[in-house]
């Protein structure tokens, strides 16, 4: 695939052309191939009980594009909050980083908290433009992406299991090859 | 390694596309005011055509259209100086490759297309934006306008040139020696791959993505015998024919045919290392100090004069066929364990044998008073080039026109004009250019001063 899109760039740039180049990244399908689309919640957190999932490494181009320019990263999800327990609020934060310890940083981007109570379930949604600090992270070939849920009771305990249901990227760059 | 060499065999072949009409680039103003058409009988016609060597020279005549030198004024060069000054070069990024903004793509095309002439219509740059979907098990490139410029059947280059003609003539008889060349490639991506450069077809799983590649080069000498002179009629209506044997004397020559490419996986993007490199090379080669090439071949031409009317037909390397003794023959496959390429010797020595193809130039010139009409078509190699134009004198004063069709088979246009004073002639040509990605044309000026 890297010679197959080393070759798409050099034929574009070969080809004269003056553009853009946008990336639509289907996250949740990495997520999804690695069992990693649905996470537990707890509130109150036990100790030593996780509310994050393991980083996932997210292929953007394999020929990387270090000179290029991103005019802008625009994320779009969708997740279900399915309660099993309890009454509270539940909110989702997505991590993106250059290294594997994603969770070193600040979140990304975050859904405001959604009110869950008895074994209802409440949807989430997201839809929003990254900051601009973090934009240079996708003229790299690849990078790590988190996700955590965040739970706080109101009844406690409150539990239940979120589920992404959608989580793509729209990734626009001003390209530059060579 | 072998994404490196389908990279640029894409980008040679695309940069090939992107040239001008053969021909139609010329330093010469007055060619280029007639899209590419020589009037007179200079401009190496006897190189394709032999009778042309029996012909008397017009340049003596009142009025001719021969120049005996032609200096290209290169007014274009004031705005590339202008803009990419010399004490500068070092840090231009048109010629320092570790500048951050350097295109080797650039930089090929103006070594390729010196900017001599002005750009007096530049074609706006298109607005081109490519589109590229991915997922765990998904790849669509849509590349927009980009698709219009992949070739959906094989393209390539080839040339046959003929790079010096040292020799003597007496009496219509010419012995000399000749050096020559001709390379010829071709590329064309296979089904898979082109429907996934220009139909944004999803990537599979599972699937070769391949490129089909063949390349042949060879140099060498011929000396030759020829004769050329009237065999009918008289300087003003007659026949002219011409004949040249040749004994080529093959210096060096290679082959190949390249299939590579890559295998995916079962996941589109399952792994670091998503793909195989798949790339097989059947070679063979004589290299030089080897024994020489050899053949026999020759070429032929006609020309009728009938007053103000001239054709002319002429035929090269008519049977042109050279016998390689010492061909060493290889096979090269890519060795996905070892991740190296593995050569095997298929035979140390053998007899091979290459082709010269045959190339034409038929050309027509009408004259009727102070207006000369022309035409021309000529096949070199693959290459297949047809001007058409015309010159009209008033006095001192010559306008011209003419049309050209270009590698993507589009009509260029040519017009300009002149003015001579006694010995010395100033002209001035305009020709239209376009591109792969955009119907819009450019025009080019060129300029020139000719001496008579």
């Amino acid at each position: 695939m890297r010679t197959m899109l080393v070759c798409l760039c050099a034929l574009a740039a070969a080809s004269c052309g003056n553009g853009k180049a946008a990336f639509n990244i289907d996250v949740f399908s990495f997520l999804d191939a690695q069992k990693v689309d649905t996470i537990p919640y707890v509130a109150p957190l036990p100790p030593g009980v996780p509310d994050t999932i393991p980083h996932q490494q997210v292929t953007l181009l394999p020929v990387g594009l270090e000179g290029s320019v991103v005019d802008s990263v625009h994320i779009t999800a969708s997740l279900n909050f399915v309660n099993q327990g309890g009454t509270g609020q539940v909110g989702f934060s997505v991590y993106i980083d250059s290294l594997p310890n994603v969770y070193a940083r600040p979140p990304a981007f975050t859904i405001p908290a959604v009110s869950v109570s008895g074994t209802n379930t409440s949807q989430g949604a997201l839809n929003a433009e990254l900051v601009a600090s973090l934009r240079p992270l996708f003229a790299r070939a690849q990078l790590y992406i988190g996700t955590r849920v965040t739970a706080t009771a109101t009844a406690p305990p409150v539990n239940g299991i979120a589920r992404i249901t959608g989580l793509d990227l729209r990734v626009v760059l001003q390209d530059k090859v060579f | 390694m072998s994404h490196r060499i389908i990279v640029w065999a894409v980008v040679l072949l695309l940069v090939a596309a992107g040239q001008e009409a053969a021909g139609q680039f010329s330093t010469d103003a007055r060619t280029v005011g007639m899209g590419g058409l020589h009037l007179s009988r200079g401009s190496g016609l006897d190189r394709y055509n032999p009778a042309y060597r029996g012909m008397p020279e017009r340049s003596s005549a009142p009025g001719s259209r021969e120049a005996k030198l032609t200096i290209p004024i290169p007014l274009g060069l004031i705005d590339f100086f202008k803009e990419h000054p010399i004490g500068d070069f070092g840090n231009d990024p048109l010629f320092d490759p570790k500048n951050p903004s350097f295109n080797p793509l650039t930089t090929l095309d103006v070594l390729l297309r010196p900017p001599l002439f002005l750009e007096v219509k530049k074609i706006e740059p298109v607005e081109n934006n490519w589109e590229f979907t991915i997922g765990k098990n998904e790849l669509i490139v849509d590349l927009g306008a980009t698709q219009r410029a992949i070739p959906a059947d094989a393209i390539g280059i080839a040339s046959t040139g003929r790079l010096m003609d040292l020799g003597f003539g007496l009496k219509g008889v010419r012995v000399g020696v000749m050096g020559w060349m001709r390379y010829e490639v071709n590329v064309e991506a296979g089904d898979t791959l082109l429907a996934f450069l220009k139909e944004a077809a999803p990537a599979r799983p599972n699937t070769r993505y391949n490129l089909l590649g063949d390349v042949t080069a060879q140099s060498g000498i011929s000396p030759y015998i020829g004769w050329a002179g009237r065999i009918a009629g008289q300087e003003d209506r007659g026949l002219f024919v011409g004949a040249t044997l040749r004994y080529y004397m093959g210096a060096a020559y290679g082959t190949s045919q390249i299939d590579g490419g890559f295998i995916t996986g079962d996941t589109i993007f399952s792994s670091a290392t998503p793909v195989a490199p798949d790339l097989t090379a059947n070679t063979s080669y004589s290299k030089w100090g080897n024994s020489l090439g050899t053949g026999i071949g020759g070429d032929v031409g006609f020309v009728m004069v009938s007053g103000p009317l001239e054709l002319g037909i002429g035929f090269t390397d008519l049977g042109a066929t050279l016998t390689w003794k010492e061909t060493r023959v290889e096979r090269t496959v890519y060795d996905t364990a070892a991740d190296a390429f593995a050569t095997t010797v298929i035979s140390p020595q053998t007899e091979t044998k290459s082709k010269l193809p045959i190339g034409y130039l038929a050309n027509v010139t009408y004259t009727v008073g102070d207006v000369a009409f022309g035409a021309n078509v000529q096949t070199v190699g693959k290459r297949t080039s047809l001007h058409v134009g015309a010159e009209k004198r008033f006095g001192p004063m010559a306008l011209r026109g003419g049309v050209a069709r270009d590698q993507r088979k589009k009509l260029q246009f040519g017009f300009g004009g002149g003015v001579r004073f006694g010995p010395v002639g100033l002209d001035v040509g305009f020709w239209t250019h376009g591109t792969a990605l955009s119907d819009q044309r450019g025009i080019t000026m060129a300029t020139s001063l000719s001496i008579y």
